[in-house]
């Protein structure tokens, strides 16, 4: 018996049920289109909440020596972590205990109070600022990740990270990380061609990251070799897929990607011939410096001496002075040293080797010597007198009348009759500017012009980089008739072709092209101007070799084996009776060789108003080869400001040819004695 | 009039004790609850499997689950008259427990005084309050309801059932007080408000909804000017400009993301990555429905509304054959909270309505809310055993 009116009308229920249908609709709809439309877009949220990468650092590859001694390696460093989530935060007197231990074993405080305001001066607030304490960076962490440990104390001593890892039972939470550091054993000795490392850049960033790396932590190179070769030495990171929950806590490993381990440089230097060059170096510059402050004379600021073997363009020792010390940057980069550095008069952290670009003087003038012959301006047997000055004219287009003016020798009292090997081992001034710009006294009529110079500068490598593996490689300079109308808005004028007849006026080289042009003169040279380098092999962490060497060569010089050979006997005459004839060499060992001194007018010299004419400063530079027969090394000497090549860079370049001979007795008496044990047994 | 499930289940009653006709009692109603109270306290064990602190609530949900029935049993077994006898008494009490504890907080200076203790036991008067107010707005419709033509008698029934929601504002419970409101609206609805107020209402809502803008504070004004954005943009399938990483935002963000990766048949009884690695907050009470549809699908997230909502049809239907208007207007309110409080609740977790705390009916953790729901059951069914129609 059913009531036929109900206490609530009908349609009050209808429009329940109504609403219930649309209702259940609605959300099936919206269900719908997350479960169904939108599920990959969610499946992947999903995916990318619980799961994490944690990157596997590749390990740096090192850098040794020609002979395997390593000049950049890695060592450990310790950091001592805590993990939040892992401390005894329900006993207060162990956590206690535990803060208080860490903090007086590292040293770092447990709490530091807020900044007072009342100590900050102006906007240095942060250089007072007192770094986070324990707990400090402790509770931060546990508020951001607790699973993810934070680092209370970076780079703690080896006792430190051992005492820490004996106790770590007691010490809930507290952990030592490992992490791989730079250090270079050699330091200021090979800082220049090492480099350092440093910390990833804001605008590297993307860059990086997308290579795997920690940003945050790993280094890459800043100078050096380290720069050059950043991507071989750092290989690339591995990665750790794992599932974590919402507090980081990692559930297990999904997936590894294992780590490219960077690759192993050998260098072609040779880290004792490399002692020997800067003691060599730094020993003429205490000399010089002491004299001069005794004199109250402009300073020797920098000096190079680079030795290279001419054959293969291995660079066997690279020395730029002053320089600074590498393994100070090894693990991070104190602002005060590198600003130090950074703001010195003497730019140490310039590598002057590659870098410096200076007038090479009378060094540049067997580019003229070969020309000649080449071009026929005179033979080696033409004699052009030497009178000590001669009068030249200074024109600016054909048929100007222009000045006259008197060039001079660097002896003024002249050589007399000077012949073609006479001109280069006495380095006459004269008999260059006569088969440069043309002296018809002398009988030469016609010179090589600014034409002939530029082409036979450019082909024994001036004005060109080598590629030596080192950034920021300079290419000096040689000017033509151009250069000079855009440069300074003139005509080249005749004055202009005999100033740069002898390596002056606006030419520029750097050290280490100027050793290499003398390569395509030397004997068994076959013309060829070799690539410079200073790699010779690429290994693997087993040390297998990947890459073996293999010398490469830069160009052929287009010049006939006679001339090349009549060049080098000059070179020759100059350690015969020559302006090399007072220096000391290594016994039974014949040498070649060209001094250089170059007078300069640069804007130090201007600021110290040393620019007068008639006695502008001058750098001192020397090239030497031996054994003259069969060059087996070619060195390099610049004094920057030396005043006198022969007697200053001259010295240094022969001692480094010395120490290298010297060196070689010692290793052919050790692999002598080596067989003699070997057979002996 | 047959309707669908109305008589199936329904055996000719032969027996009776306590003088009730049992054939009445609707079976399919309390089968409906069974489903939803297993599935909660299943889901309860899925997402807080391995917790350290919540590890204990399944437990917890299962001796409410066993208080709540034998409650349950005890509201059916007395007839729901007698309740509408002491509708005064029962008023009085609570407003007066209320207040009390609105004073006591002001006093104590703690924020909330939501809890009495007595004897040991908690008691949450708000909770009292929900079923109070079936009770005594029921009464006042079943008394008043001739009179409803007249405005006065509407605004007169608001002012009634207003007088808790006022101190229950003030612990302050703002869910509670709509819950209240529900009540009041649903069985002023059901009691035959004329349709031209129902119209004027609705006009003047419109009116008064620039007017409630401007009066709302600048901050809240931003709590509904984000809602709807977040809405229109997850609707839409806008990409958002800035991702939540705390507060509610991410944790509905965290619900979306649960709710999508279910699929259509879900990734398995606690097997949901975000479920199971805790990216999904506060899983096991308001966001219960999401961690159930990441678990179960489209499948099992539908069947849950399903079941929630032949719930409610249940409910309505033993309104319908209520013997007098109490009855009627009791079962009829509750059905209104029910569905309110579901399509708050499932709402937020699918971010088409504003994150309340409402927690999902009998399925969410909770042991007052939960056991509330089975007293209003009970009366429910003490309803459906005292129908006009005998067996």
């Amino acid at each position: 018996m059913r009531r036929s009116t109900p206490y609530i009308e009908g349609v009050r229920f209808f429009i329940f049920y109504i609403v219930l249908i649309g209702t259940l609709l609605v959300f099936g709809l919206r269900l719908i289109q997350l479960q169904v439309f939108d599920y990959s877009s969610y499946v992947a949220q999903a995916d990318e909440n619980r799961t994490r990468e944690v990157l596997i650092p590749a390990p740096r590859g090192v850098i040794y020596d020609r002979n395997g001694i390593p000049l950049a390696q890695n060592v450990e460093q310790f950091n001592v972590t805590i993990t939040p989530a892992f401390l005894p935060f329900e006993n207060e007197v162990q956590l206690q205990q535990i803060y208080q231990f860490v903090s007086e074993i590292t040293g770092v405080p447990i709490q530091t109070p807020p900044l007072d305001a009342g100590e900050a001066r102006g906007n240095e607030i942060g250089i007072d600022s007192p770094p986070p304490g324990i707990k400090n960076l402790v509770d931060l962490q546990d508020s951001i990740a607790p699973f993810t440990p934070v680092t209370v104390a970076p780079d703690v001593d080896r006792e430190v990270a051992l005492i820490i890892g004996e106790r770590s039972r007691e010490l809930l939470g507290v952990n030592v990380e490992v992490f791989p550091a730079r250090s270079y054993p050699t330091g200021t000795l090979t800082s220049h061609i090492i480099g350092y490392t440093g910390p990833i850049s804001r605008e590297q960033q993307d860059f990086y990251e997308a290579r795997g790396f920690d940003t945050t932590k790993d280094r890459i190179g800043f100078d050096g070799i380290e720069f050059e070769f950043q991507e071989t030495l750092a290989g690339r990171p591995g990665k750790r897929i794992i599932e974590q929950d919402v507090a980081g806590a990692e559930i297990r490993t999904i997936d590894v990607v294992n780590p490219v381990p960077g690759e192993n440089i050998t260098l072609t230097i040779d880290i004792r011939l490399q002692a020997a060059t800067k003691a060599a170096l730094e020993n003429m510059m205490d000399q010089e410096n002491r004299e001069r402050t005794a004199q109250g004379k402009t300073q020797v600021s920098n000096g190079v001496a680079i030795a290279m073997n001419p054959k293969t363009g291995e660079v066997l020792s690279m020395v730029s002075l002053p320089t600074y010390d590498n393994q100070e940057f090894a693990r991070f980069i104190p602002l005060d040293y590198y600003l130090e550095l950074a703001d010195h008069p003497y730019l140490p952290l310039l590598n002057q080797a590659v870098s410096g670009e200076h007038p090479p003087g009378s060094v540049f003038k067997i580019a003229l010597s070969a020309g000649a012959l080449k071009e026929g301006i005179v033979s080696v047997f033409d004699e052009i007198f030497d009178p000590g000055k001669i009068v030249i004219r200074n024109q600016y287009f054909p048929n100007d009348p222009g000045k006259t003016r008197e060039v001079v020798c660097w002896k003024r009292d002249g050589h007399g009759d000077v012949d073609f090997y006479t001109g280069l081992s006495q380095s006459c001034d004269i008999w260059f500017y006569a088969v440069g710009g043309g002296y018809t006294k002398g009988g030469v009529d016609v010179g090589m012009e600014i034409e002939g110079i530029y082409k036979y500068a450019t082909m024994i490598g001036y004005n060109e980089l080598t590629g030596i593996e080192l950034p920021a490689e300079r290419s000096g300079l040689i000017p033509d008739r151009d250069w000079k109308r855009l440069n300074l808005g003139e005509n080249w004028s005749t004055g202009d072709t005999y100033i740069h007849s002898i390596g002056q006026g606006w030419i520029l080289g750097t050290p280490i092209q100027i050793v290499n042009s003398f390569a395509p003169f030397m004997r068994n040279g076959d013309g060829i101007l070799p690539q410079p380098t200073l790699v010779r092999e690429f290994s693997d962490e087993e040390g297998t070799i990947l890459q073996d060497f293999e010398p490469r060569v830069l160009s052929v010089v287009d010049i006939e084996d006679w001339i090349l050979e009549e060049v080098d006997a000059g070179l020759r005459k100059v350690m015969v009776d020559g302006t090399g004839v007072d220096l000391s060499l290594y016994e039974g060992v014949n040498y070649a060789g060209k001094s250089g001194t170059a007078e300069y007018c640069d804007n130090i010299a201007q600021s110290q108003n040393r620019c007068k004419f008639g006695a502008w400063p001058a750098h001192a530079w020397f090239v030497a080869y031996a054994p003259w027969e069969d060059p087996e090394i070619a060195v390099v000497a610049f004094l920057y400001s030396g005043e006198e090549g022969s007697a200053v860079a001259g010295p240094v370049a022969t001692e480094v040819i010395n120490a290298y001979f010297e060196l070689k007795a010692i290793d052919q008496l050790a692999a002598e004695n080596a067989e003699a044990t070997a057979t002996g047994q | 009039m047959t309707t669908i499930g109305s008589n199936l289940a329904r055996p000719r009653p032969t027996r009776t004790s306590f003088g009730i006709a049992w054939g009445n009692l609707d079976i399919w109603l309390l089968l409906f609850v069974a489903l939803l109270n297993i599935a909660g306290i299943a889901m309860i064990r899925s997402t807080t499997l391995d917790h350290p602190t919540l590890g204990a609530l399944p437990g917890s949900q299962f001796q409410w689950t066993i208080v709540g029935v034998v409650i349950m049993v005890m509201t059916m077994l007395v007839d729901y008259r007698y309740w509408q006898s002491i509708s005064g008494i029962l008023y009085a009490t609570i407003v007066g427990f209320l207040a009390v504890g609105v004073m006591i907080g002001l006093v104590s200076a703690f924020g909330s005084a939501r809890w009495y203790s007595l004897f040991g036991l908690s008691i949450q008067p708000s909770e009292m309050a929900k079923i109070g107010s079936l009770i005594w707005v029921a009464n006042f419709f079943s008394k008043h309801r001739t009179k409803l033509d007249n405005l006065v008698w509407v605004a007169l029934s608001g002012a009634y059932a207003g007088l808790p929601v006022v101190f229950i504002l003030l612990q302050p419970d703002l869910s509670t007080s709509i819950v209240v409101m529900v009540v009041w609206f649903s069985m002023l609805f059901a009691a035959g408000l004329r349709w031209s107020h129902i119209g004027l209402f609705t006009v003047g809502g419109i009116l008064l909804a620039p007017v409630a803008w401007f009066s709302i504070l600048p901050y809240q004004r931003e709590r509904v000017t984000d809602f709807i954005s977040s809405m229109t943009q997850s609707v839409l399938g806008i990409e958002p400009e800035t991702i939540a990483t705390y507060g509610s935002q991410y944790n509905v963000n965290q619900a979306l993301i649960s709710i999508g990766s279910g699929g259509w048949f879900g990734q398995g009884y606690s097997e949901a990555t975000q479920i199971k690695y805790r990216f999904l907050k506060v899983r096991h009470t308001d966001f219960i429905y999401s961690a159930t549809a990441a678990e179960f699908g489209f499948v099992g997230a539908m069947l849950v509304l399903i079941v929630l909502f032949l719930l409610v049809y249940r409910v309505l239907k033993v309104a319908q054959v209520a013997a007098d208007p109490f009855g009627a207007y009791i079962c009829y309110g509750f059905a209104g909270i029910t569905f309110f409080q579901t399509i708050v609740n499932v709402g937020m977790n699918m971010n088409i309505m504003p994150v309340t705390g409402l927690p999902f009916p009998f399925l969410s953790y909770g042991g007052s809310s939960l056991v509330t729901f089975f007293v209003a059951i009970g009366m429910v069914q003490s309803v459906s055993l005292r129908q006009n129609r005998r067996g």
